[in-house]
C-alpha cells in the first residue's frame, strides 16, 4: 500500500488500517544531509569566537598530585583558559558510585586521568600549552590487575572501597544447591574476557557555551537525558542551568554514553575563558580514557539430567571496574542476571563483583555485559553437551524458554520463539554439515543471547514514552528521549506519524497524500516543521522539538485505557506507576550495595532493600 | 626565528601574538572544488585534513583515525584518493583537489551520493564522505570497475556501524547511476 491509499474515509476512519511499514522500503530521512557531508557532528560545530581545549593526563597509574605549575601555559600567547582540579565544584560524580572528579583532586588513578585543562585560539596552541603545564607527582604502588587488585594487603584504588570492591551482589534463587545435588552431569570451568574499544570513527566530543549561569553543551552523547542530569551533578549546578543538545553522531555502540569527562572539562574551560569551547578527544586519548567494555573472569558451573535437562547454574564474576566506576555496575548487574531468561534454570546462584584497579575505567559497550555472560555461560553449554552426547542446538532447544515460562527471578516471558529462532539459526548456518565435516583443534560454536526489548529504562529514565502535541497545522509534534545514533531512530518517527490517519477529522488537516515523501520532508523542513534535524535535546531554552509531516492519532498501543492518569496493562502490571521505594526488575531487587561515601539520595536507599527471593516450585522431573 | 619553517617555539612566550602569525604565515594556492583558493597557514607541514575543516571551514572531510588508515578523511588530489590527514598542506600546492562539497550542484547529487541515499548505504554517517570521494575517484578514474575493483576501493574505508553489505551495493548502484548519467549526457 503506498501512502497515497492511507485510510482517510469516514468509513475508514471507524476501523484501524494500518499499512505495512515492515518490508516496504524507505529512504533514510537523513540520508542526504550526511552522504552530503552537510551533518553536523561533534567536531563539525562553530560558534564565534570559539576556543579549542586540550587535556593534561597523567602518565603514571597510581601516584598523588604534589604540585600543578600552568604559569608557563598561561603565559603562550593564543592561551585563554587553563583549569586543574582547584577550579571545580570538587564534586564526584557518576551513573551509579560517584567516585569521579572532573578534573583530579590530589590523586590520579590510570594513565589517563584528566589533571588540567587548556583552551586556546587553535587546537595546536592548546596542545603546546598542555605541554607546558608541570605537574608534579609522587608516584604510588598500582593494582594492574584483577588479582593484584583482590590480594591480601593490596594498596587501595579509593580509600572508601576496602578490598577494592566496589560493588558487590549476589543471588541463590530456587536453591542451587539441592538442585546440583540432584543432577547426574555437572559441568564448570572459568573463562575470561578483555577490554575491548567501541572504536567509533568519531571520537568523543563536545562544545561548550555559557550564557550567564547556564551553560549548552553540544555533545555527541546517545543519551542527552542522562548525560545532562550527570554533568549537572559535576559542574555543581541545578539540573535547569545545564542544556545538553546531542549533535550528529558518528557511532556510539555505548562508549559516548556520558559517562566520561570530556564534556564537563569542555564545560569549565568555557566558563573560564567566557568564550565558547570545542574540546574533541584525539584518537590516542579515545583508547586512554573513554570506557571500553568490561573485562570480566566468569566461573561458571551447570547442572544437568542425564536426559540433559538443566538444573541449576551457578556463577562467580570478578569485573574489571577500572579507575572509576561509570555504568559498569549496571553492565556487570546485566551481566549476572539477563541471562537466566533464557534457559528454563530451576536455581540459579550468583556473586558478582566489581573491582577497582589503577586502569582505565570500563563501562557500556554493545550488548552491555550481555556477550560476556552469554559467551563464557555458553561455553559450560558447550563442555555440557559433549558430555552429555547431546547436539549443542538439540540441548538448547531442550531447555530453552518459551511464552509462558517464569524465570528464577520470577520474570514472566509473555512472548518469546527463541526455540524457533534457534532452529532456524542452526538451519542456516548449516550445523549439521559443519558438525560433521568438524576437523580437530578447529571451533565450532554456536550461541544465544538475550537483550532488553520492548521497553527500555535506566535509572530515573524512561526511553519508551513520547509526548505527543498536535500542531496548530495539523501536524504533530514528537518529543522522546531516545538519541539518534546512527540507527536511523528518527526515521520510524517521522514515517509512523506519517502512515496513520488523522486522529479528529473534524480538527485536521487531510494530509498531503499525493505528494511524495521526500517532498513533504522537504516542505516540512522549510516550514520550520523539522522531521529530522532538531537532535535530542535535553533542557532546551529554544525547545524546539523534532515535529513530522503529518498529523496523525496516538499509535494503537498508545490508546491502551488509561487508567488513573497512567497508561498499563492491567494482566502484568508493566507501565505502572511504581510507588516509593519501588523497582522493577531482577538485578535491581538483588542489589546489595557495598557500603560506600556517597550522598543519602533515593537510589542509595533503593539498592540496600533486602532481598526479595520469588516462591517457585521446583519443577517435577 | 627567521626561519619560517621551524615551527613556533613553546619555549618563546615572549613573541607577540600577531608578530608570531606573521612571521610564520606562508601562501599556499591550490585549487578546491573548482575554485582558487589562496590561504596562509602556519605550518606547511600540517596535514590538509586540517587546513580543509579549521582554516577553510569544509566539516564534511572527517577525521576518524588521524593517521591514515581508516579512510574517513579521504579526498580527491589531481584524481586520485587520499587521506588527507597524512597528506601534508604545503604538497597541494598548485594541485587540484576536490572534497565532498565539492560533489554535486544545483541539479541534484553526485550519481555516488544517490547511490548511498538509494541504497540506504549508511547508518551514522561519519564514514560515507571518505566512501563516496574514494569511489568517485574510481569512477573517474575507470568508468566500470569490476567487483572486485570495487570491492579494494570500498576496503580502504573503515566503517564501524554495518556490514559492508549495503555499502557495496551502493557501490555497484554508483557504477549504474553514473552510466546512466554519462547516457544521458550525450543524449544532450
Amino acid at each position: 500500500m503506498s501512502t497515497a491509499e492511507l485510510p482517510v474515509t469516514a468509513t475508514d476512519l471507524d476501523r484501524t488500517v494500518l499499512p505495512p511499514v515492515i518490508g516496504s522500503p524507505v529512504e533514510r530521512i537523513d540520508a542526504v544531509e550526511k552522504v552530503t557531508g552537510r551533518a553536523v557532528y561533534a567536531g563539525d560545530n562553530w560558534a564565534p569566537r570559539m576556543l579549542h581545549g586540550a587535556v593534561v593526563r597523567s602518565p603514571y597509574a597510581s601516584a598523588r598530585i604534589l604540585n600543578v605549575d600552568t604559569s608557563r601555559a598561561e603565559r603562550l600567547p593564543g592561551v585563554h583558559a587553563v583549569v586543574t582540579g582547584a577550579d571545580t565544584a570538587g564534586v564526584k560524580w557518576g551513573a551509579f558510585r560517584p567516585d569521579l572528579y572532573p578534573l583530579a583532586v590530589d590523586r590520579v588513578r590510570y594513565v589517563g586521568d584528566e589533571v588540567a585543562a587548556v583552551a586556546a585560539r587553535d587546537p595546536e596552541t592548546a596542545r603546546l600549552a598542555a605541554g607546558l603545564i608541570r605537574v608534579e607527582y609522587e608516584v604510588l604502588p598500582a593494582v594492574l590487575s584483577l588479582d593484584e587488585a583482590l590480594a591480601e594487603g593490596a594498596p587501595l584504588v579509593h580509600g572508601d572501597a576496602p578490598g577494592n570492591v566496589a560493588h558487590e551482589f549476589g543471588f541463590d534463587r530456587g536453591g542451587a544447591d539441592a538442585w546440583f545435588d540432584r543432577s547426574d552431569v555437572i559441568v564448570e570451568g572459568t573463562w575470561q574476557t578483555t577490554r575491548q574499544w567501541h572504536g567509533s570513527l568519531e571520537t568523543i566530543g563536545c562544545t561548550a557555551e555559557w550564557s550567564q549561569d547556564r551553560v549548552s553543551l553540544w555533545v555527541n552523547t546517545q543519551t542527552p537525558f542522562l548525560a545532562r542530569q550527570r554533568y549537572a551533578t559535576a559542574l555543581g549546578l541545578p539540573l535547569r542551568a545545564v542544556r545538553v543538545v546531542q549533535t550528529e553522531i558518528g557511532g556510539g555502540f555505548g562508549g559516548k554514553s556520558g559517562d566520561d569527562n570530556t564534556s564537563v572539562i569542555c564545560a569549565l574551560l568555557a566558563r573560564r575563558a567566557g568564550r565558547p569551547v570545542q574540546l574533541v578527544n584525539t584518537r590516542e586519548e579515545e583508547f586512554l580514557a573513554s570506557r571500553p567494555r568490561i573485562p570480566m573472569r566468569y566461573t561458571v558451573r551447570l547442572g544437568f539430567t542425564k536426559d540433559g535437562l538443566v538444573t541449576a547454574k551457578d556463577i562467580e564474576v570478578i569485573a574489571d571496574n577500572g579507575a572509576y566506576t561509570g555504568k559498569a555496575q549496571a553492565v556487570l548487574g546485566a551481566a549476572t542476571v539477563r541471562h537466566d531468561a533464557l534457559f528454563n534454570y530451576r536455581a540459579v546462584r550468583a556473586r558478582s563483583r566489581l573491582v577497582y584497579t589503577n586502569l582505565e575505567p570500563t563501562g557500556a559497550l554493545r550488548g552491555f555485559g550481555n556477550p560476556s555472560a552469554d559467551w563464557a555461560v555458553g561455553q559450560a553449554w558447550d563442555l555440557a553437551a559433549e558430555k552429555l552426547g547431546i547436539d549443542v542446538p538439540d540441548l538448547f532447544l531442550l531447555n530453552a524458554v518459551e511464552s509462558g515460562s517464569v524465570s528464577p527471578h520470577n520474570h514472566r516471558i509473555s512472548s518469546c520463539e527463541l526455540k524457533q529462532c534457534i532452529s532456524k539459526a542452526a538451519k542456516a548456518i548449516d550445523w549439521e554439515a559443519k558438525r560433521a565435516a568438524r576437523k580437530p583443534n578447529r571451533g565450532l560454536a554456536m550461541g544465544v543471547s538475550v537483550h532488553v526489548s520492548g521497553r527500555r529504562s535506566f535509572g530515573d529514565y524512561d526511553g519508551s514514552s513520547a509526548i505527543v502535541r498536535l500542531t496548530e497545522d495539523g501536524r504533530a509534534t514528537v518529543i522522546v528521549g531516545e538519541g539518534e545514533i546512527g540507527t536511523g531512530a528518527h526515521h520510524p518517527r517521522a514515517d509512523r506519524r506519517r502512515r496513520t490517519r488523522p486522529a479528529r477529522r473534524g480538527r485536521l488537516r487531510d494530509p498531503p497524500r499525493h505528494r511524495p515523501r521526500h517532498a513533504r520532508t522537504r516542505r516540512a523542513r522549510e516550514s520550520g516543521h523539522l522531521c529530522r534535524g532538531q537532535r535530542g535535546q535535553a533542557g532546551g531554552r529554544t525547545g524546539l522539538p523534532r515535529s513530522a509531516g503529518v498529523g496523525r492519532p496516538p499509535t494503537r498501543s498508545a490508546r491502551r485505557p488509561v487508567v488513573g492518569g497512567e497508561r498499563h496493562c492491567a494482566r502484568t502490571g508493566r507501565g505502572r506507576r511504581r510507588g516509593p521505594g519501588e523497582r522493577t526488575g531482577g538485578q535491581d531487587r538483588a542489589c546489595r550495595a557495598v557500603p560506600a561515601e556517597r550522598p543519602a539520595d533515593r537510589r542509595h536507599r533503593l539498592v540496600r532493600q533486602p532481598l526479595r527471593v520469588p516462591r517457585r516450585e521446583p519443577v517435577r522431573q | 626565528m627567521t626561519d619560517p619553517l621551524i615551527p613556533f617555539s613553546p619555549h618563546d612566550t615572549h613573541a607577540s601574538e600577531p608578530e608570531a602569525r606573521k612571521v610564520m604565515s606562508l601562501p599556499l594556492r591550490f585549487r578546491l572544488n573548482q575554485e582558487d583558493v589562496e590561504i596562509h597557514v602556519q605550518d606547511p607541514t600540517v596535514p590538509l585534513l586540517d587546513v580543509l575543516r579549521g582554516d577553510l571551514g569544509l566539516t564534511g572531510t572527517k577525521s576518524g583515525c588521524a593517521i591514515g588508515y581508516c579512510g574517513a578523511c579521504t579526498v580527491v588530489v589531481d584524481g586520485e584518493a587520499v587521506p588527507s590527514c597524512v597528506q601534508m598542506a604545503g604538497l597541494v600546492e598548485g594541485r587540484d583537489v576536490r572534497t565532498v562539497e565539492g560533489l554535486g550542484g544545483p541539479d541534484g547529487l553526485d550519481p555516488v551520493q544517490n547511490a548511498f541515499v538509494k541504497c540506504s548505504g549508511l547508518q551514522c554517517g561519519f564514514c560515507t564522505p571518505g566512501h563516496v570521494m574514494a569511489l568517485r575517484a574510481l569512477l573517474d578514474e575507470d568508468p566500470d570497475p569490476g567487483e572486485e575493483r570495487l570491492r579494494e576501493t570500498v576496503d580502504g574505508n573503515y566503517c564501524r556501524c554495518t556490514g559492508y553489505v549495503k555499502i557495496l551495493d551502493s557501490a555497484r548502484e554508483a557504477v549504474e547511476l553514473e552510466r546512466a548519467a554519462r547516457v544521458a549526457r550525450e543524449a544532450r
